[in-house]
């Protein structure tokens, strides 16, 4: 993974994998592979690994299971929540972004359109 | 845990480190930054002994304070000069291995299964990458305490350089203490835990990777940048 600007790296890890969950790598339920796995695969500090896992545990999207290691959570509602929060999120700071530049009219014109665009080309 | 205080080493009349203090917690992976020149090898060589460092200093290894102990914990191939160049690296590994108890076979095969490298060559005939790698991965295979990495770069290109530090990630014993020369600096930012700077053989930084980019907004590149744009007294040139 490449790392971006000088956000804390833990942060820019489990953005990653979370990223890696809701695209279906790590299934509803399956296990997530040891700090020590992750740590070599992805050439990252072993401790930055461990905080980024404890931040999906804290955020409710991992489950430590004691002497198993980390699994992705088996609740299909909560995990739905949990993806719906992070998009609601991730609109709201694009929506603040933008409306620095443009009017909310011109903001709402611009993004139908590139939706519409979008549909287009799946 | 390693503790390092009040380390000086002159040569004559030229101080090469000048009263340098630090300590290295047990996992931790620190690395050891720098401008050509600036001591960090001698650093590492004082920290073995290899050469003799001012009497005010005081070093521990996990309580050890004898030169003896010390080396018995701690990994670190400064060169291969001790080798002939007609050895193969299997008689280079034999000899490593009967004078260090710890030198752990399988994590040595392991390692030299990864990198390529080929227990008939010879040493004579091997390119600057590859005795790179052997110093390396010869390193790796211990079960020590504290391991010294010089530099281990060194004419290394990216995807080596990527799989030896993979390699490190995942072979090293628990609570294995690292500390690591380079010149990579954004290659190792995501893979340490904190720099340690030296500046005309002073240490003027050390600080966690963490903390540099939460605290000062930064890339441990700029900060590095940053630390060499400052004189001595601290004040930005």
């Amino acid at each position: 993974m490449e790392f971006k600007g000088t956000e804390p790296l833990y942060i820019q890890v489990a953005k990653y994998l979370e990223g890696e969950i809701f695209s279906d790598k790590y299934p509803l339920g399956t296990k997530i592979p040891g700090v020590r796995e992750l740590s070599a695969d992805l050439v990252i500090n072993g401790r930055t690994v461990q905080s980024a896992l404890n931040k999906l545990v804290d955020e409710g999207l991992l489950e430590t299971k004691r002497g198993l290691g980390n699994f992705v959570i088996t609740d299909k509602a909560r995990f739905n929540e949990i993806k719906h929060q992070k998009i609601e999120k991730m609109t709201q700071s694009f929506i603040e972004e933008s409306l620095t530049l443009v009017s909310s009219a011109e903001l709402s014109r611009i993004f139908l359109s590139a939706l519409e665009q979008s549909k287009g080309d799946e | 845990m390693l503790t390092v205080k009040n380390l000086s080493y002159r040569q004559g009349m030229k101080r090469i480190l000048s009263d340098i203090s630090f300590q290295v917690e047990t996992g931790e992976f620190i690395g050891l930054l720098g401008e050509n020149g600036v001591g960090k090898t001698t650093l590492m060589r004082a920290l073995t002994g290899l050469v003799i460092a001012s009497k005010e200093t005081q070093i521990s290894l996990d309580g050890h304070r004898d030169w003896g102990s010390i080396l018995a914990h701690t990994a670190f191939v400064p060169n291969l000069n001790w080798a002939s160049q007609g050895m193969t690296i299997w008689n280079v590994v034999s000899f490593y291995q009967a004078g260090y108890p710890d030198f752990n076979q399988n994590r040595w095969q392991e390692i030299a299964e990864e990198l390529q490298i080929n227990s008939k060559d010879k040493v004579g005939h091997l390119s600057k990458g590859q005795r790179e790698r052997l110093v390396f991965a010869l390193t790796v295979s211990r079960d020590a305490s504290l391991f010294l990495l010089d530099e281990p770069f060194g004419g290394v290109d990216v995807m080596t350089r990527r799989k030896l530090l993979q390699s490190l990630l995942r072979w090293l014993p628990d609570g294995a203490m690292v500390l690591m020369s380079t010149h990579e600096i954004s290659e190792i930012e995501p893979v340490i835990d904190r720099a340690i700077i030296l500046k005309h053989g002073c240490l003027v930084a050390d600080k966690e990777i963490e903390v540099i980019r939460e605290q000062y907004q930064m890339t441990l590149e700029q900060y590095f940048m940053k630390q060499h744009a400052m004189n001595r007294k601290g004040v930005e040139a």
